[in-house]
């Protein structure tokens, strides 16, 4: 404690520790309901029956809320709790403002709960991680300026100069975030609960997975490895590996993970030069991803000993192996040959969960094992019980993996086979037969993922429990950071940059901007090369309608409306998909995966009474279906009120409706309405009642075929 | 408690090596940027070929071959009629794919009846069946099998559809279509 300044001038202060142990609590929470829903829609997929008719309870609406749960509210609240806590101490102050800091807290579980409330609801915007309604999606923007006001007044405040590596990530992650969402959640509303994007097709396409990519990158990983180096050398107590590797793999990080969005959308209807971009630069993000890796495995090397024993350390390094695991599978996935098999099967699935389950979770739950013990100043209650843990997670995982993989392979290799001029496995449903034993196999080793973190909640309460009562703020003095000096002689670049936070956000603010602003913006002005041909039709009114009720029912978790220019695709579904289909579309429907067939080219392959039997019970028709019954749709009456609202505001995005179409839409609703029931008739559905939601599905579902062009 | 000085420490007691960049990662960065910089260029000038090329050339291939492969359908049918695995297999895609429609035993549900005398298309013979199961009736609710059923399978359903002619299913449709002779 020597220190040569006179006390006078140290500052006494203590850390806000409160707000971490909010996060933390609210981690836990939510993970467990991440968890479950995980292992709900998994159980789902091996039996339909499982989600009891209820449509609240139906995949399509399901799916969106567990991701949503996991990304936003697991990963999030550690996220947070983790960026509160270390960020304190290595920047020796307490945040700049704790009603800030709460509200930030508050703000996100009020977040989480309308989310919770909407998304079973069908309330949904339909694009992946992103399904939030308007008001919410304000409501996110307002917690995070808040979130970033605090920190970066925090940064302001600061008792250390140069700021240490895991501060550079979180800087990254509150810019990069706030960019992201704003652009990706751009709308305009048609009612409280609904809204259109007001970008389609192609445009949306980039925008939503320049969003949905980097949403990985910025919420999954650039803050986590974060946590990693401020955790990792606390818990092991060991320097980090190499400064030199941490300056060089967080800006390459940085700059050339935002480019890498079109790797989802290769094949695609996206032009061919955004694609090679997507591909060259997911390529070259390999060696800055295992920059990390390889500073988190180094920073362990010579304390194999203390890892085999200490069930933490052994969280961490299976989390920096996962992450080493699927930075590799990434890059993998991105070469085209290798994604035209497994694009839009589960092996996509697989590769996520290797990343969320391994590197996300387990680098949660290490953090909480290191730091509820010393939060709340008291011992783990049980090792043994986290070496249970781990192994069990472990197991699952690997189940997960290896059953998705393979279902992946499986499925990509069947739709493709071709003998001769046919498709071997012509029946769609022949695949997913074969995929369902796997779908089994999965939730299995869901569910012991879960029981591992079912474990792991019993620790933690149990050692909060036995926490002393009153636990006291220890209290700490520091010298204020005085006037910045930098000799530029002996200190390298970097380190000025270290001691400036101001010139260091800005840098990073251009290191994400590049790629977005060349990528992003030569798409927005699409309309003027998509030449829109006089044969391309905006939706009638009740087809919009049909349009808004797949929206609703996110039929998009399990079909995809993009027919890749492949030869097996082609002989399966038809001409494949050009961007002009979707130029009307706000949202996109191009989907991600085909747990069922592709829909673009639908129109015409069945009659409208296949399709009012398929969707009561799929099993009516295609026996084995797994596709959910979507019986309420025939109870339903579909919503004719908001129609007029709707095509107005479609006509502001640009699509052609004349004013008459506008002020028709319910008389033009109608009448295709009864056209269609009159249809069914003669088709000997009995007693059809033409004011129902499935009529105006099926007129939607007739729509989707591909543009013949010449 | 007394106080804590941190002024002694920084990054909360975190140090940093300066460790050098393992050399193979480097090469690897450096291996990812080569193939990143030639990929671009030899894919849009050099004889890299988009997807939709690709596509073009080989279904310019599997047309050439296709022509080659006719099948005669009518030889075939004649022949599985006299196959019992034919008509098994044929029994077996029947119950799976289209007694939904036209019940277990032919009798009809939304399909017609398809064991009584009276037919909408054709006049009941093997290439008749063949020919509505292969082209459907769209508008009606029978999908065109053709494009899902493999021509195998095509013959084997058809193959028991005909055997079919003259049985007494548990609960008949009413008759459809014009009788026959
Ligand atoms: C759990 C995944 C899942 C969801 C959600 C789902 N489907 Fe399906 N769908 C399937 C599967 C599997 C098939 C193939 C078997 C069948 O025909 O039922 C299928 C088939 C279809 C087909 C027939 C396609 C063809 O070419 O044969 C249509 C049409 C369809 N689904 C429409 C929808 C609509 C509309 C929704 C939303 C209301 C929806 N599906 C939601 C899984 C799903
Ligand atoms: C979705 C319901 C449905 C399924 C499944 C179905 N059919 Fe049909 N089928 C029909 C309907 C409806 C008709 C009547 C068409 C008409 O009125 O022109 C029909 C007509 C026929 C006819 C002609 C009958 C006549 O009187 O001319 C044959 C033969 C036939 N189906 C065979 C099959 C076979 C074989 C399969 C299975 C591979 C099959 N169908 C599956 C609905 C179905």
């Amino acid at each position: 404690m020597g220190s040569p300044l006179p006390s006078a001038q140290r500052e006494t202060f203590k850390y806000d520790d409160s707000i971490v142990k909010k996060f933390l609590i609210a981690t836990m929470i939510w993970g467990l309901v991440a968890l479950l829903l995980g292992v709900f829609i998994a159980s789902q997929l091996a039996d339909w029956k499982l989600n009891f008719g209820i449509s609240w309870l139906t995949f399509g609406r399901l799916r969106p809320l567990h991701t949503n749960a996991a990304i936003f509210a697991f990963a999030g609240n550690a996220i947070f709790a983790g960026i509160y806590h270390s960020s304190q101490r290595l920047l020796k102050t307490r945040m700049a403002s704790d009603w800030m800091s709460k509200l930030h807290f508050w703000g996100w579980q009020l977040v989480i709960l309308l989310a919770a409330i909407t998304l079973p609801l069908g309330i949904t915007q339909g694009k992946e991680y992103a399904e939030l309604e308007w008001p919410i999606d304000l409501l996110i923007t307002g917690v995070w300026v808040i979130f970033a006001v605090n920190f970066f007044r925090t940064l302001a405040i600061r008792r250390e100069r140069h700021i240490y590596v895991a501060i550079w990530f979180y800087i990254a992650t509150i810019v990069t975030v706030a960019l992201l969402h704003i652009v990706n959640a751009i709308v305009i509303p048609v009612t409280l609960f609904q809204s259109y994007p007001v970008y389609a097709g192609v445009q949306d396409a980039l925008v939503q997975w320049w969003y949905g990519h980097n949403a990985v990158a910025f919420f999954l990983t650039t803050p986590l490895l974060g946590l990693m180096y401020y955790y990792l050398p606390k818990a092991i107590k060991r320097p980090i590996y190499s400064y030199r590797l941490s300056i060089i793999h967080f800006w390459s990080l940085v700059f050339i993970y935002i480019w890498a969005g079109p790797h989802h959308l290769l094949y695609s209807a996206l032009p061919e030069w955004a694609q090679v971009m997507g591909v060259v630069f997911s390529v070259m993000l390999l060696a800055p991803s295992w920059g990390g890796m390889i500073n988190g495995l180094l920073t362990m090397r010579g304390a194999w000993d203390r890892v085999r024993r200490d069930p933490v350390l052994k969280f961490f390094l299976a989390a920096i192996t996962f992450y080493g695991m699927s930075t590799f599978e990434g890059p993998l996935l991105s070469i085209r040959s290798i994604n035209a098999l497994a694009h839009y099967t589960d092996w996509i699935i697989g590769h996520v969960h290797g990343g969320v389950l391994g590197w996300n979770g387990f680098m949660i739950v290490a953090m909480a094992y290191y730091l509820v013990p010393r939060l709340w100043k008291t011992k783990l209650y049980s090792e043994r019980l986290a070496n249970i843990h781990f192994w069990t997670a472990t197991l699952g995982i690997i189940m997960y993996l290896l059953s998705m993989w393979t279902s992946g392979i499986t499925q990509g290799l069947m739709l493709r086979a071709v003998e001769g001029s046919r498709l071997m496995y012509p029946d769609f449903m022949e695949t997913v037969i074969r995929l369902i034993p796997l779908y089994y196999v999965r939730a299995i080793g869901g569910s012991l993922y879960l029981l591992g973190y079912c474990l792991f909640l019993v620790n933690m309460i149990k050692t909060i429990r036995s926490a002393p009562k009153n636990i006291e703020d220890d209290v700490y003095t520091a010298t204020p950071m005085g006037p910045f000096k930098h000799d530029f002689e002996t200190e390298n670049s970097h380190r000025f940059l270290e001691g400036s936070a101001n010139i260091f956000i800005a840098y990073t603010v251009i290191a994400v901007l590049v790629g977005s602003v060349i990528e992003i913006v030569p798409t927005l002005d699409a309309h003027r090369y998509i030449k829109i041909p006089d044969s391309k039709k905006p939706y009638s009114p009740l087809e919009l309608q049909g349009r808004d009720i797949y929206v609703r029912e996110g039929c998009y978790n399990c079909h995809s409306q993009m027919i890749r220019p492949l030869k097996a695709e082609v002989m399966r579904y038809g001409p494949f998909s050009k961007p002009e289909d979707s130029v009307y579309d706000h949202p996109f429907q191009w989907g991600s995966k085909r747990t069922g067939p592709d829909l673009a080219n639908l129109s015409g392959k069945y009659p409208d009474s296949w399709h009012y039997y398929h969707m009561k019970d799929p099993r009516l028709v295609t026996p084995k279906s797994i596709m959910p019954a979507y019986p309420w749709l025939y109870k339903n009456k579909t919503d004719m009120d908001s129609l007029s609202k709707k095509l107005r505001v479609m006509q502001q995005l640009g699509v052609p409706y004349t004013d008459e179409q506008v002020q028709n839409a319910v008389e033009l609703a109608e009448t295709q309405a009864k056209g269609i029931a009159t249809t069914l008739e003669t088709q000997g559905v009995p007693k059809v009642s033409d004011s129902k939601e499935i009529i105006a599905l099926i007129a939607y579902l007739q729509t989707l075929k591909p543009l013949e062009l010449p | 408690m007394p106080n804590q000085s941190l002024d002694d420490q920084h990054h909360d007691g975190i140090e940093e090596l300066d460790n050098p960049l393992p050399k193979w990662w480097v090469y690897l960065f450096y291996a990812t940027i080569i193939f990143a910089i030639g990929y671009g260029p030899y894919y849009w000038l050099g004889k890299g070929q988009t997807a939709v090329q690709v596509l073009a050339n080989e279904q310019a291939k599997t047309q050439s071959s296709a022509n080659g492969e006719a099948t005669d359908l009518g030889k075939k049918l004649t022949a599985a009629a006299q196959n019992h695995e034919v008509l098994e297999a044929g029994q077996v895609i029947f119950t799976a794919k289209c007694a939904a429609c036209h019940g277990p035993d032919g009798g009809g549900i939304i399909g017609p009846n398809l064991t009584d005398k009276f037919w909408i298309h054709g006049k009941g013979t093997a290439n008749d069946i063949a020919h509505v199961v292969s082209e459907g009736v769209p508008d009606k609710g029978m999908l065109a099998w053709g494009k899902v059923l493999s021509p195998d399978d095509l013959v084997a359903v058809v193959t028991y559809v005909h055997s079919l002619a003259d049985t007494s299913p548990d609960h008949p449709k009413a008759p459809e279509g014009t009788p026959i002779n």
